[in-house]
């Protein structure tokens, strides 16, 4: 993959809102969060593919898009047992499909937020996010889908993503975070924007 | 006692709030979106609205501005996720009285419930 480099600028914007992001995650179940940065890359929208590490593998994604002062997409992937770690924590035992998802969705909303709150705070600046939106497939194929909106878009994406593990209840998962090329610009003067 | 709208399109952080205020001995509606809580404010006629921000439809501050040009009187606390500091400006200019960021301890919650209904509006 042609990766370039990642500004330090961008790099910072990003650790405020991966940190943010943390401490939602702590408030939201209780327990502490650990996020562990596993790829930081800027690439080619069409080459991004590559970062689905493993495609084939079947996920819960929870997609949310923002706009504002920056633009882009945010996808929170959970696979194996985790949508029903993370559901269990949030619910206890329960039949009731719809408020699982119900719950699934209102903790990646929180996540994201959360993340997107911490950079706008650090840059100056108003950055909405679009409701969730919850899906069930492989990898490769969500990162796709994103990617084939993206690229009309941009023909840059940087791509933040971001390994988690909270405590000792055994959740992991992965957050992508993905502005869009204007806002990369953005990013690349370190924030300050109004 | 008092007559409380909740308004958030999660199904599952409705059920949070409305456990929460019944157990404190309010009187609790719902509505998904920033349309149906207008109507709905105009039916029922709350005396505070719990309001989130990121919606379909119409999102919470325009619902706000909504509701605050239907009635100035209006007493409106956002709950929402969406936390940054110009978002809680937006709010607030808009005509919100406070700003609860979730995730919500449920004490937290019934101070700002508390808070709101002792104020004007």
């Amino acid at each position: 993959m042609t990766q370039m480099t990642v500004a330090p600028e961008m790099q910072a914007l990003a650790m405020a809102g991966l940190n943010n992001a943390g401490q939602g995650l702590t408030q939201l179940l209780g327990t502490e969060v650990t996020l562990e940065v596993d790829r930081m890359a800027l690439a080619p929208v069409l080459e991004l593919d590559e970062l689905a590490w493993a495609p084939e593998a079947d996920v819960t994604g929870i997609y949310i898009g923002y706009a504002g002062d920056l633009t882009g997409h945010c996808l929170l992937c959970l696979d194996g047992d985790n949508p029903d770690i993370l559901a269990h924590l949030f619910l206890g035992d329960t039949d009731d499909q719809e408020l699982v998802d119900s719950a699934l969705l209102e903790a990646g909303n929180i996540i994201v937020s959360w993340l997107i709150n911490g950079i706008a705070d650090r840059g100056g600046w108003k950055i909405a996010v679009t409701p969730p939106a919850l899906a069930r497939d492989m990898l490769g194929a969500l990162v796709n889908t994103i990617l084939a909106v993206a690229s009309v878009e941009s023909e840059e994406l940087l791509a933040v993503c971001v390994r988690f593990k909270a405590g000792d209840s055994g959740l992991t998962g992965t957050i992508m975070l993905m502005p869009d090329a204007e806002s990369l610009r953005i990013l690349s003067r370190g924030g300050g924007a109004q | 006692m008092a007559r409380i709208l909740v308004v958030d399109d999660a199904r599952f952080m409705r059920l949070q709030c409305t456990k929460v205020l019944r157990e404190a001995g309010h009187e609790v509606a719902e509505a998904e979106n920033g349309a149906e809580a207008v109507e709905r404010y105009e039916e029922w006629k709350p005396q505070l609205v719990l309001m989130d921000v990121t919606m379909p439809v119409m999102d919470g501050i325009e619902a706000v501005k909504a509701i605050k040009e239907k009635d100035p009187d209006a007493r409106i606390v956002m709950v929402s996720a969406i936390g940054q500091q110009a978002m809680v400006m937006s709010a607030i200019e808009a005509g919100a009285l406070d700003f609860v960021l979730k995730p919500f301890a449920p004490q937290l919650l019934l101070e700002a419930v508390n808070k709101a209904l002792a104020s004007a509006g």
